[in-house]
């Protein structure tokens, strides 16, 4: 019990000190680096405050947390760790999927990322912009990908810690496989305007290539890694792993979203051929 | 010692040398100095610049007398100023950059990119980037500021100026709510 209540506050504090420094520094990197942010002075002193001040309180206790997984296994294996590791890393690479959206729409001149860019960015700006937030993330990300690397080895994932990269693993598969769909559709649909658009009215199933494109140039990838992780975990030594029930509400939660759509969208097509054949308007 | 531990003695020095660097270039950065007033972008410049320093004789000077509620003098210009201090930003921490001048005949409108540093939040920089126009008109050779979006008082444009003396003339009625505006317009 004692352990329990001390490993929520190592990780919970190693967390989120971790994470205002992150952003304080991916802050300081562009105000330092992109001319046409031209931050005021009190912005700057503001981000170097964060870091003086976070980065110590994250070393003190993370590495606190350090000195206990290697002085006994029962640490090494606990789920809050786990659960602090993919946490920490699921925190680093949602950013990096959506700063790397952005980079790519940037650089393909998608629609929907030059509406919304940040501060009016120049084109040039725009790429430093997410690029620095890109090195920062994957570096933090990667040194996390590490340590689950070597705790891994050391003890492997069992209980509640398989259960949390389940979670990790699943949730960005799933992630992956929404956008990829989406982006699907969508690019189907541009295709089936191009050779019938003059009969459809109004612009609600207007389609911006470009984004659909950077969309599926993430979601693609993201879904690929993550379901190739799952499928070798399922298809390796541990039953517990082909026996999760967190997959099979995954994979069930999939068909079911898609028998459903196919259902909702086949009732609208159908009811508006009875329309027509009713001669209705 | 461990690769991961290297890994990580690695990333702090990379934090403890960006520190270093920020302190370095912020320190070094030359302080903003009036420019030449020859040019509609001079001007706004120096308008700016003379807000952020408190010389608001200076700015003042900038001000078109052309204005229907010009400020009938300095100190007149400076409670304006105080008491639409959300207007000319006195509550916050700004840096301001002419971009660009569109002339026609003899007006301009320049093109001004305001950086405001707002809050302290922990996650967040809170900084945003606001880019908004100062109208400028040629008037005896000289550029005088005739309209901007900020950095400006509404009321310098209405004919009752921002304020009206404190003993009105006798023989003109009070309208009731309309002599003392503070801090913004009137609804």
């Amino acid at each position: 019990m004692m352990s329990t209540v001390r490993r929520w506050y190592i990780y919970l504090v190693s967390a989120i000190s971790l994470q205002a420094v992150a952003w304080a520094i991916i802050a300081l990197l562009r105000n330092l680096l992109i001319s046409r942010l031209n931050p005021p002075p009190t912005s700057i002193a503001f981000e170097i405050a964060v870091i003086l001040v976070g980065l110590p309180i994250f070393l003190a206790h993370w590495l606190w947390g350090q000195r206990l997984a290697g002085r006994t296994v029962e640490e090494r294996e606990a789920t809050l760790r786990r659960l602090y590791l993919y946490g920490t890393m699921a925190a680093f690479l949602g950013p990096f999927a959506a700063n790397a959206f952005d980079l790519i729409g940037t650089l393909l001149r998608a629609e929907s990322t030059l509406d919304r860019r940040a501060y009016g960015l120049t084109s040039g700006d725009a790429v430093v912009y997410h690029l620095l937030a890109l090195l920062v993330l994957s570096v933090l990300w990667f040194y996390h990908q590490r340590i689950v690397a070597e705790d891994s080895k050391a003890v492997p994932e069992m209980g509640g810690a398989a259960t949390v990269r389940r979670l990790y693993v699943l949730g960005f598969s799933a992630a992956g496989l929404t956008v990829t769909t989406l982006a699907t559709i969508h690019l189907l649909r541009w295709i089936m305007l191009q050779f019938g658009g003059s009969v459809v009215k109004g612009s609600s199933l207007d389609v911006r290539l470009t984004t659909e494109i950077t969309r599926l140039l993430i979601g693609l990838p993201l879904w690929l890694i993550f379901w190739r992780w799952a499928q070798q975990l399922f298809d390796g030594p541990s039953q517990a792993e082909r026996e999760s029930a967190l997959r099979k509400f995954y994979l069930y939660g999939a068909v079911l979203i898609g028998a459903l759509s196919v259902v909702a969208n086949a009732t609208a097509i159908l009811a508006d051929v009875f329309r027509r054949a009713l001669g209705l308007p | 010692m461990k690769s991961t531990d290297k890994f990580l003695i690695g990333i702090v020095i990379g934090i403890v040398l960006l520190v270093v660097a920020a302190f370095v270039v912020t320190l070094t950065r030359p302080a903003p100095t009036y420019q030449a007033e020859d040019t509609p972008k001079g001007v706004a410049h120096n308008y700016l610049l003379a807000l952020q320093k408190e010389n608001y004789q200076r700015a003042y000077g900038y001000l078109s007398p052309t204005l229907q509620g010009y400020p009938a003098s300095t100190e007149r210009f400076a409670e304006d100023v105080e008491d639409f201090s959300w207007v000319f930003r006195l509550d916050t921490d700004t840096t301001l950059a002419v971009e660009s001048a569109r002339v026609t005949a003899n007006r301009t409108v320049v093109k001004v990119r305001e950086s405001r540093f707002n809050g302290r939040r922990l996650f967040d920089s809170s900084q945003s980037i606001t880019i908004f126009e100062i109208k400028l008109q040629l008037e005896d050779g000289e550029w005088k500021i005739v309209d901007a979006d900020y950095y400006f008082a509404w009321c310098w444009k209405d004919s009752e100026g921002c304020k009206q003396p404190t003993q009105p003339p006798s023989d003109v009625p009070r309208p009731v709510g309309a002599w003392h505006i503070k801090g913004g317009r009137p609804s």
